[in-house]
């Protein structure tokens, strides 16, 4: 139920922008992609305002100004200079990503426990469930929304701007200023997607710069939804079309969650959905009246009651069957994943067992079957195939445990990290035995980087009630930790829980939080630096201001490099087509080493540094041991396999029956040093015994 | 009440797609005149009355309504004076919205839009009293969309928003060349009406020698961009399509007009 109400209510605050997004596209006839840009605008100011103790109220007001002076502002390129709509959109929303960024400060800022719009409207619930009590209010505020804009476009500036989009020609001849007027529905258009955002900022509980991307589409989308829902031609039909549209879209993406679709194929499902009714449009549009006897057959048809009746036949049908796959799911868990994994054991004879990598879709569904086969895959031997067996003989042979606990373990995006610490997680609650003793599942859930998405995955995971919620990475604990107030909740790869909100030092957090805070050893690596190069002075930095975990690297790397007596020469880019030229700029500065650290931008172009460096053989020092196989001189970091490890280990002090409450966050940094010599070798370097005697991993060849 | 004087307009200037559609138009017309234009295709008639409404500014030469010089003055600046309809019925009204909300925009022509309910009951009642006079039993369909009408209503609503404003100058291009015989007749009854009814300022293009001959005081013939005669009400008044043929055929004799010149005329106004 919940995830349904929690559906309604995103789709009521995510009907601002898409009416936003309808005055563009259907009043303006115009496609509209700043609104990516305005609303993470909308939502950076909002958060930045509220943080320095502005009335959230006003904040929203303010964010519907910065919305609209990006709209005015593609607005002008667009009818001022006559730049196509499309260019003049990406211009914008490129300006505006600095400048959001430039607004915020950071990448990310925090609202948890700030007043929000929210906190006002739960001041005055009157004890119901508080998601219900907001989705009361918010349809208060709906009301009020749908009839504002109603009126809006029954004015003489809304019929005018309808006429602007809709004949331009007659517009004009009738004395209305076109480029004005489109360049105002951009901007109003613009200004609601603003308030949306900061409306969502206030809701999620953050503001992010990447959480506008995607903006346009969610909002097509659900126009278009909308109007297959509602096809009336009338005004009134076409603004409520809008509001239902949005919040049907949320309910879709709810079912798609709910029903256990992979959230990977969602968003090609969104784009293709799109285009498959943009298409037919169109050919609607090209032939009238066929489309019109079609739709009155079609229309006819329905209406018989035997028809009517199937349909809703299958769909309370459709509804159970689903209903029905879930609970099975989780009841009879353990004996299906048992006889899947016995199978696939006898009939390979185990070496070539899918390992987790491959299994990711398999492995929200059994868990326990694809953690078992890690036992056997690194040796992939007889011995250790027997082992395998033998653990599955004794799981099938063990009675289930009379309870069974359900965990979610929630990720934001993919990295090699990320698939580092999900095995290390999973190993260890099986060799701890967890598993078995308390009959646990672990479902996995994975936002696709979509923030929306994110959010009514936590939903559900609240909605299905789940036992636990493991979180791995800063954007999926911020997201869970606005969404999740009851289920006891575990966070790891995490730099910096403070500065995400859940807590102001490790024991005073939130009570049903607690987790694993793993900062990149940046200090350790510039240290190392100094004692085997000690005459080199500075170091070469590149690195992208708009991730959250690479700014606050980049403080400790300027704090560091003072320390150790480096000078720290920067260069920073948004994206990893830049990489190299910055690169190029900083190695022409001279500088004696080159560091990244946490820059999800650099590591993604870490070839490409590394091959600028070896050049000039200068020697590039990161902070992940295992990059030395791609080129790096030496690795200084975190192995993520035990920063899996230690988040399952303290799920499993959860398990054991301590409250979140009393388990003080816990700073792991579990540091490695992984050397390459051969570089070492081919440079002339000398490296000291010391350091090569605490190297985890030396790369001879 | 009009004046034009010396204009000049080259399209696509210094490239290969060079037109030279207007080459030194000088004409006036008094309050109250109507006068229509008939000419061979492309000979620039469409490109003047544009130069009138301001869809593009002219290359040089002024243009004046009511003594205000109005040539730098963009299309929507201008739509204060002038009202025009447009030969294809769908360009002048749009199809996605009412009738009563088509005929409040050409109500509120050269007014501010403010975001006040303007479209009340009292003004639809005045909507649909104007609607009455098209005698097309649309009164009673002000809410339905325009795209739902005929052409022929369609070009209807389009004259009556053109004149709902008592417009200075009203610019008619070929209004009925789209429009089935019947509709075509109806609204040129209904041009006649609304002109004479409001004593305006019109210049209408035709492609109908007839309807040159009958509508209007003067008629102005253009070719290659020029005006080569313009006949005064007095001499039109006697004149049947036959003398105007020949006068086509007198004007071959002075070497403005080629052979294939008088062969597209007699095929097209004959
Ligand atoms: N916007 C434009 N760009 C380029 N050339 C144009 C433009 N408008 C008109 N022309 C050209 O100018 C010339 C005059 O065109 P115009 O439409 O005024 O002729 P017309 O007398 O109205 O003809 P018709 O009887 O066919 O309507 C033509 O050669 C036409 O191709
Ligand atoms: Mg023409």
């Amino acid at each position: 139920m919940e995830l349904w109400i929690g559906a309604i209510n995103l789709g009521c605050l995510y009907a601002v922008m898409t009416m936003g997004v309808f005055i563009t596209f259907r009043v303006n006839d115009f496609t509209d992609i700043t609104v990516d840009g305005s609303f993470t605008a909308g939502a950076s100011l909002t958060a930045v305002l509220i943080v320095a103790g502005v009335n959230p109220y006003l904040a929203l007001i303010a964010a519907f100004f910065i919305g609209m002076a990006a709209g005015i502002a593609t607005g002008i390129i667009h009818t001022r200079y006559a730049i196509n709509g499309l260019l003049a959109g990406i211009l914008v929303m490129t300006g505006l990503y600095s400048i959001n960024l430039f607004i915020m400060g950071k990448s990310n800022i925090s609202l948890l426990n700030q007043p929000t719009v929210f906190s006002v409207v739960h001041h005055f619930n009157p004890g119901i469930n508080p998601e219900i009590w907001m989705a009361i209010m918010l349809s208060v505020a709906m009301l009020g929304f749908f009839l504002i804009c109603s009126l809006f476009f029954a004015t003489d500036l809304g019929i005018a701007m309808r006429v602007t989009g809709h004949n331009p020609v007659m517009a004009a001849a009738n004395g209305i200023n076109v480029a004005r007027l489109t360049t105002l529905g951009i901007g109003f258009a613009n200004g609601l997607v603003g308030v949306s955002g900061g409306l969502i900022a206030q809701y999620e509980g953050f503001a992010d710069i990447g959480m506008g991307i995607g903006t346009v589409l969610i909002g097509l989308a659900a126009v278009i939804i909308g109007e297959a829902l509602l096809p009336g031609r009338s005004l009134y039909i076409k603004v409520l079309s809008v509001i239902a549209g949005s919040v049907i879209f949320r309910m879709m993406i709810a079912f798609a969650l709910f029903a256990g679709m992979n959230p990977l194929g969602l968003k090609l499902l969104t784009a293709v959905f799109v285009l498959a009714v943009l298409i037919i449009s169109r050919k609607v549009a090209d032939t009238p009246h066929k489309a019109r006897e079609v739709a009155e057959k079609m229309a006819r048809f329905i209406r018989r009651p035997k028809v009517i009746g199937g349909i809703v036949a299958v769909t309370v049908i459709a509804l159970f069957v689903v209903w029905g796959l879930k609970k099975k799911e989780a009841s009879l868990f353990v004996g299906k994943h048992h006889d899947r994994g016995a199978q696939s054991l006898d009939e390979k004879a185990s070496p070539t067992i899918p390992n987790e990598a491959e299994d990711k879709t398999r492995i929200s569904r059994s868990p326990e079957f694809a953690s078992i086969p890690t036992a056997v895959q690194e040796g992939q031997s007889t011995p250790n195939a027997k082992k395998a067996n033998g653990i599955v003989d004794s799981a099938v042979t063990t009675p289930a445990p009379a309870v069974s606990i359900r965990v979610a373990l929630f990720q934001f995006d993919d990295s090699a990290i990320m698939d580092g610490t999900k095995k290390g997680f999973m190993d260890e609650l099986h060799k701890s035995g967890a598993f078995l003793r308390y009959g646990l599942t672990v479902d996995l859930k994975h936002a696709q980087n979509e923030l929306s998405i994110a959010q009514s995955i936590v939903d559900e995971i609240v909605a299905d009630r789940y036992d636990f919620m493991v979180t791995l990475s800063s954007a999926a604990l911020q997201v869970a930790a606005q969404g999740n107030k009851t289920i006891p909740h575990v966070f790891g790869v995490v730099t910096d829980p403070y500065r995400a909100g859940v807590a102001k030092s490790p024991t005073d957090h939130l009570p049903h939080i607690t987790g694993i805070a793993t900062t990149q050893p940046v200090e350790s690596a510039i240290k190392l630096m100094r004692e085997i190069f000690p005459s080199a002075k500075s170091i070469g930095y590149v690195w992208n201001p708009a991730e959250a975990c690479s700014q606050s690297c980049s403080v400790l790397a300027r704090k560091a490099a003072k320390q150790y007596g480096f000078e720290l020469i920067e260069g920073t880019v948004t994206g990893t087509s830049e990489v190299v030229e910055s690169t190029r700029m900083v190695i022409s500065r001279g500088i004696d080493l080159f560091l990244t650290s946490g820059d999800r931008t650099a590591i993604n172009a870490m070839p490409a540094i590394a091959g600028l460096l070896s050049a000039k053989k200068i020697p590039y020092i990161t902070n992940n041991p295992t990059d030395v196989d791609n080129g790096v001189f030496m690795g200084v970091g975190a192995d993520y396999y035990e920063v899996g490890e230690e988040t399952a280990k303290m799920l499993e002090r959860l398990l054991a029956g301590e409250k979140p409450a009393d388990i003080p966050i816990k700073a792991f940094v579990p540091e490695r040093i992984h050397i390459n010599q051969a570089l070492a070798d081919a440079y002339g370097i000398k490296i000291p015994a010391h350091v090569l005697a605490r190297s985890a991993y030396i790369k001879k060849q | 009440m009009l004046t034009v004087a010396d204009v000049h307009k080259k399209f696509n200037p210094g490239t290969f797609n060079e037109v030279y559609a207007l080459r030194g138009i000088s004409m006036t017309m008094a309050q109250g005149e109507f006068v229509t234009v008939i000419g061979t295709n492309g000979s620039g008639k469409s490109t003047l009355l544009n130069a009138i409404a301001g869809t593009f500014l002219p290359d040089s030469g002024t243009i004046a309504i009511a003594g205000k010089d109005v040539t730098r003055k963009k299309d929507f600046e201008r739509a204060e004076s002038i009202a025009r309809v447009f030969q294809n019925p769908f360009t002048g009204t749009a199809p996605q919205m009412t009738i009563a909300e088509n005929l409040h925009m050409a109500r509120l022509r050269g007014k501010r839009h403010y975001p006040r309910i303007g479209l009340s009951t009292k003004a639809r009642r005045f909507y649909g009293g104007e609607v009455r006079e098209l005698e097309m039993q649309l009164e009673e369909r002000l809410d339905n969309l325009i795209g739902t009408l005929s052409g022929g209503q369609r070009q209807a609503l389009t004259l009556l928003m053109a004149v709902i404003n008592q417009p200075q100058v009203l610019l008619l291009d070929e209004h009925t060349a789209a429009l089935d015989p019947k509709s075509a007749v109806h609204v040129i009854k209904l041009t006649r009406r609304f002109i004479e009814q409001g004593k305006l300022t019109c210049l209408m293009i035709t492609h109908s020698m007839q309807q040159a001959l009958d509508l209007g005081d003067r008629t102005i013939m253009m070719h290659k961009g020029t005006i080569i005669d313009d006949i005064p009400a007095k001499e039109k008044r006697a004149m049947t399509v036959g003398d105007m043929l020949e006068k086509f055929a007198e004007l071959r004799k002075t070497e403005q007009l080629t052979d294939d010149m008088l062969a597209q005329l007699r095929r097209e106004y004959a």
